[in-house]
């Protein structure tokens, strides 16, 4: 960790100077020689950042980052470029992927500006055929972003199918009042009925405040509830709503719901409610 | 048209395709590179559940570019069809070719880069896609 910071120390640093100093002396800029360790990071998506990087020695990998998850998009080797995407757009801006030392490496790092000479005898047929290149890869990771997220939302709904299953197997019946609210919303949005069945993954509960064709809520809203259960105990929890079926009496609506946040004390409370 | 002079000037000669037809095949070899002047085209893979269009390109818009790059006897990486009637210019590739290496070393490595980093990305989006599906 120590070397992660003064490597990416050295690099802030680094730009910071050439920014500075970019229009006196380009001349004397001589691309610096950096090391980093099998781990380090290089570039982290979303930070702004001008220079360009060349692999001397080792392996980067460049990956990308939707929600949490990292989707690896390519290694790259010795002679390799990072960076360049910024450098053709001509823009400070944030860097659209991160890259890591995947092994012990060395990376020349330079400044723009010791390129911009270079850029402007660019035959400009190449400039637009290599602006559209980039316009196609930025298209292309926005899709891939996209994709991910996507399949990210799907994982999220299987998860809450084990759940529901889970409050089948273990389910205990009963008959409590209890009364509850949406989570951030105002007090209007209220619900009152009976829990009908407990388990450890949530509750089925029977709404009397209003009718089917009246209810304002669907999957995914997370309420506030609370309740007293049999032997006395107060038991407060968060459940999100998985499914809504019709109840035992004509016209009313029965939620299947599943908890998503209760407290070690709550847990162990309707742990011993739940033992047989 | 929406088509800048200056790459108009690479034109060689002009072909017009009807809806449908297909420009360019993936993993066939040709060398040509292709610029719009009017329509539209779809960008196409073949993927394991059949053909995936993973980009619209349109007026001013260049395809088969990659073919720069990667040098000739490499082969095309997706599918061109047209959407709509479409009139596209054959660029002289020997020409851009020709501007291409008045490029400096270090611009070089960079275009290479970019267009690894463009066909790697592709790659992996048509995966997701795939899986997804």
């Amino acid at each position: 960790m120590l070397e992660l910071n003064r490597v990416t120390g050295a690099c802030k640093k680094y730009e910071r100077l050439n920014l500075n100093m970019a229009d006196q002396e380009i001349d004397v800029f001589k691309a610096h020689l950096l090391k980093y360790r099998k781990g380090d990071l290089v570039i982290k998506e979303g930070d702004y950042g001008v220079s360009i990087y060349k692999i001397v020695k080792g392996k980067v990998l460049i990956f990308t980052e939707s929600g949490d998850v990292e989707i690896p998009i390519t290694t790259l080797g010795a002679g390799e470029v990072i960076g360049e995407m910024l450098f053709l757009k001509k823009a400070v801006d944030r860097r659209s992927a991160s890259a890591r030392a995947v092994e012990d490496s060395e990376i020349e790092v330079m400044h723009p500006n010791m390129l911009s000479k270079e850029y402007d005898e660019m035959p400009t047929v190449i400039k637009y055929i290599a602006n559209q290149a980039l316009n196609r890869l930025v298209r292309m990771n926005k899709m891939m972003v996209q994709l991910t997220a996507r399949k990210q939302k799907e994982r999220e709904v299987t998860s809450a199918d084990i759940w529901a299953k889970k409050r089948r197997f273990y389910r205990k019946k009963m008959e409590i009042g209890f009364s509850g609210r949406l989570i951030g919303s105002i007090a209007r949005n209220l619900l009152s009925g009976y829990i009908n069945d407990i388990s450890l993954g949530g509750v089925g509960m029977e709404i009397l405040n209003f009718k089917s064709d009246k209810n304002p809520f669907k999957a995914g809203d997370e309420f506030f509830i609370k309740t007293v259960l049999p032997n006395g105990k107060d038991l407060e929890f968060h459940a999100k709503l998985v499914s809504v079926k019709e109840g035992k009496l004509p016209g009313s609506p029965f939620f299947g719901m599943s908890f998503t946040e209760l407290t070690d004390s709550a847990r162990k409370d309707l742990g011993f409610f739940l033992m047989p | 048209m929406s088509v800048d002079e200056f790459i108009y000037a690479f034109v060689a000669k002009e072909e017009r395709y009807q809806d449908n037809d297909q420009i360019i095949k993936e993993g066939a070899s040709g060398d040509w590179v292709y610029l719009i002047i009017e329509g539209k085209v779809k960008v196409k893979k073949m993927t394991s559940k059949g053909l995936l269009t993973i980009d619209t390109l349109k007026d001013g818009d260049i395809f088969g570019e990659m073919i720069l790059w990667q040098g000739s006897r490499s082969s095309r990486t997706a599918y061109v069809i047209a959407d709509g009637p479409v009139n596209v210019g054959v660029l002289d590739t020997e020409a851009l070719l020709r501007e291409y290496e008045k490029l400096s070393p270090r611009l070089k490595d960079l275009m290479r880069s970019l267009i690894k980093r463009l066909t790697e990305t592709t790659k992996k989006a048509v995966t997701l896609a795939v899986e997804s599906e």
